[in-house]
């Protein structure tokens, strides 16, 4: 019944041993992710960037901001906001909360309105605005605690610092807001990075590329010529998810429309141009797809995909900017949830754009080394 | 470099690494040749065709095509000449009318005329039976008339053959040549690799290579007739005799003889040339028990190329 296994086994073995690229990643991937998910990853939220306007600029309003600076939860800028302006560094991603504290804020104040701190909360990601949300009420309470007791009995016995919170763009804080448009970005990656690293691969393997490098082809119209019908996969399977994004799942697009279809065509023209890449460096099929699922996996776990970037250890952080997928969600995310513009997206737009045309040019550049 | 010729090879080498694929090779084919060019596996045949089809630069040494330099213009030779590799390269998921559409708009022919060139060659070839037929479902000598069809699509009046007929049979090998030698008749340079020796005496000059080096260069009469091949006080002899390979042992051991082979019942012998004829027929009559009559004999192809081979690795 198993005759021959011990044989079989015995020469997968040895073809195993043979491709020592395939062994490394596939050591390397476990540990990899048991790093990330082990090290960097927490569900506490850290680390977020919140601005600040102080209309008050009082003993109190101080003390307030001191509260919210020690629950450690907060990274605090900009005092000399207008409220615009916080709501606008907001939209465009540079914080992801803003503390409005009134003229004349007093916890005893006899109007209300200088009582009330307004938060502004993006509510693009569930979890860190509910976070927020309760940080907050606890940082308040606490300073309506410590006034009372400071006042005595005798004091207002009203006395109570108020929080009114809006969240914006996902009032009811569904996750499917969060998520959805990050799947989009996920699908117009990982299969067109599979595809494209397999299929060049392939040419090389079977012995197809020796006879089409006997022709006149250049090296740019090869490889470009191959990406064309991918880059068009990669549109279908956008079209798909943006319809299904916005009607199913019920996201609404709150940012230009044309604007977003040129940026993930921006992103499927960089998943390529990294499947191509990636092809140029792998030297059979199963080493191309080891060499995607290396890169793959840090782009789900450390690209904000699932959990945010804010709160990953300092050490982690800065690999968070070398995966092109961290720009890619910065865009999209942005523009879908916030309505974000493109001059807020410029920074993004152009590291991925770097990014793609580097990695052809290196493609091109090493399938030269590759035929001699 | 002559008007008549079209592939110059001057000083080449190539190495790959500690690895020498071809050292200080130098020749020229003319227009119009069917070149043979022959050698053990290894020895640097595919090398030198991918160097001169601008595939591969070469180390040192320079070779040209048609007038271009195969390593500063590699466009250019590609654009004129056709390449058929050792292996089949073609894509076996499409058809071979889809294959062959490919690699015509790949040189520059499309539209009206790339359908007429198709329906020229699959005439020629007879592949227009199979035209909607996935390429990797056709049997080896079918393989290979696509791929030579592929080759031959822009009509290049240089074409390269890396082993056009290694792995097919007999009648699609004999199809496979009167193919060649039509495209022979029109002018064309044709390159050629290849183990077969009966191939080789088709080609009109040939050339041998053996480990990176050439050893020798030029028509087959020219080969035979070299002096290592027949050296001084030997001669070359054959008889019939039935069931020879069996006597092959002891005919060797006879006093005189030197080297032999037996084709059928063919004995091919190298002797000393101070036996005659009629000695070595009475010599052989009495070994064999049978009345034998020994004629003298060209030394074959493959005489040469042993004789070649024996003669490098002395020199080692």
């Amino acid at each position: 019944m198993f005759r021959g296994l011990q044989a079989m086994a015995l020469k997968e073995l040895r073809q195993l041993r043979r491709d020592r690229v395939t062994i490394a990643i596939a050591i390397l991937i476990p540990v990899i992710q048991l790093i990330i998910l082990g090290y960097a990853i927490s569900t506490e939220v850290k680390n977020v960037t919140a601005v600040v306007v102080d209309l008050a600029l009082n003993e109190s309003s101080q003390e307030l901001v001191l509260g919210l600076e020690n629950s450690g939860v907060f990274i605090l800028q900009g005092a000399k906001l207008s409220y615009d302006e916080a709501y606008q560094a907001i939209v465009d991603g540079d914080a992801k909360a803003a503390f409005l504290i009134p003229p004349g804020f007093a916890p005893d104040a006899g109007d209300e309105q200088s009582r009330t701190v307004q938060v502004l909360v993006d509510g693009s990601d569930s979890t860190t605005a509910n976070y927020v949300m309760s940080t907050v009420s606890g940082v308040s309470q606490e300073l309506s605690q410590r006034y009372i007791t400071q006042a005595g009995i005798v004091g207002a016995p009203g006395a109570s610092v108020q929080v009114r919170t809006r969240v914006l763009f996902n009032p009811q804080l569904r996750s499917t807001v969060f998520f959805v448009p990050a799947i989009l970005v996920l699908i117009l990656h990982m299969p067109l990075i599979l595809l494209t690293a397999l299929s060049v691969v392939r040419e090389r393997v079977e012995g197809t590329l020796e006879q089409l490098i006997a022709t006149p082809i250049s090296r740019l119209g090869l490889m470009i010529g191959k990406l064309v019908p991918m880059f068009w996969l990669g549109v279908l399977e956008g079209a798909g998810v943006l319809l299904v994004m916005v009607y199913l799942f019920a996201v609404p697009l709150r940012g230009s429309l044309p604007l977003l279809v040129v940026l993930l065509l921006l992103w499927v023209a960089a998943s390529l141009a990294l499947g191509l890449f990636i092809s140029t460096i792998a030297r059979n099929q199963l080493q191309a797809v080891m060499m995607s699922i290396l890169v793959i996996i840090p782009s789900i776990l450390l690209s904000g995909f699932m959990f945010p970037r804010e709160s990953m250890p300092a050490i982690i952080y800065p690999f968070t900017y070398l995966l092109p997928m961290t720009y890619a969600l910065n865009i999209v995310r942005g523009l879908v949830i916030r309505g974000t513009g493109p001059l807020a997206l410029m920074p993004e737009i152009v590291v991925l754009t770097v990014f793609a045309v580097g990695m052809v040019v290196l493609a091109a550049a090493r399938f030269q080394k590759r035929l001699g | 470099m002559s008007a008549a010729t079209t592939i110059s090879i001057n000083e080449v080498t190539k190495t790959f690494g500690p690895i020498t694929a071809l050292k200080d090779v130098t020749f020229d084919v003319a227009a119009g040749d069917i070149f043979g060019f022959l050698g053990p596996n290894g020895s640097g045949k595919s090398t030198l065709i991918r160097v001169l089809c601008g595939m591969l630069a070469p180390s040192s040494g320079s070779a040209s095509v048609l007038g271009y330099d195969c390593a500063r213009q590699p466009d250019q030779v590609k654009r004129h000449i056709g390449y058929m590799p050792q292996r089949f390269s073609l894509y076996p998921d499409l058809t071979v009318r889809e294959n062959m559409q490919l690699y015509g708009s790949l040189y520059g022919v499309f539209g009206d005329e790339l359908r007429g060139r198709i329906a020229k060659v699959m005439d020629r070839l007879s592949l227009t039976q199979f035209q909607r037929q996935l390429a990797g479902t056709l049997s080896g000598g079918w393989k290979q008339r696509l791929s030579l069809a592929c080759a031959i699509l822009h009509d290049p009046p240089v074409v390269f053959l890396d082993e056009p007929t290694s792995g097919i049979d007999p009648v699609s090998r004999a199809e496979m040549w009167e193919i060649l030698l039509e495209l022979a008749g029109e002018g064309k340079t044709l390159f050629i690799t290849t183990h077969y020796m009966d191939e080789a005496e088709r080609c009109n000059r040939l050339g041998y290579i053996y480990f990176a080096k050439v050893l020798a260069l030029g028509t087959t009469e020219e080969l035979v007739a070299m002096p290592v091949v027949t050296p001084e006080g030997t001669r070359w002899v054959e008889f019939l005799c039935p069931g020879a390979a069996r006597q092959l042992h002891r005919i060797l051991a006879q006093p005189g003889v030197l080297d032999g082979t037996v084709f059928g019942n063919n004995v091919h012998l190298q002797v000393k040339s101070a036996l005659g004829d009629d000695e070595l027929a009475r010599s052989f009559s009495n070994l064999l028990g049978e009345d034998i009559s020994v004629s003298p004999a060209r030394p074959t192809l493959s005489d040469v190329f042993v004789a070649l081979t024996e003669e490098s690795k002395r020199d080692v």
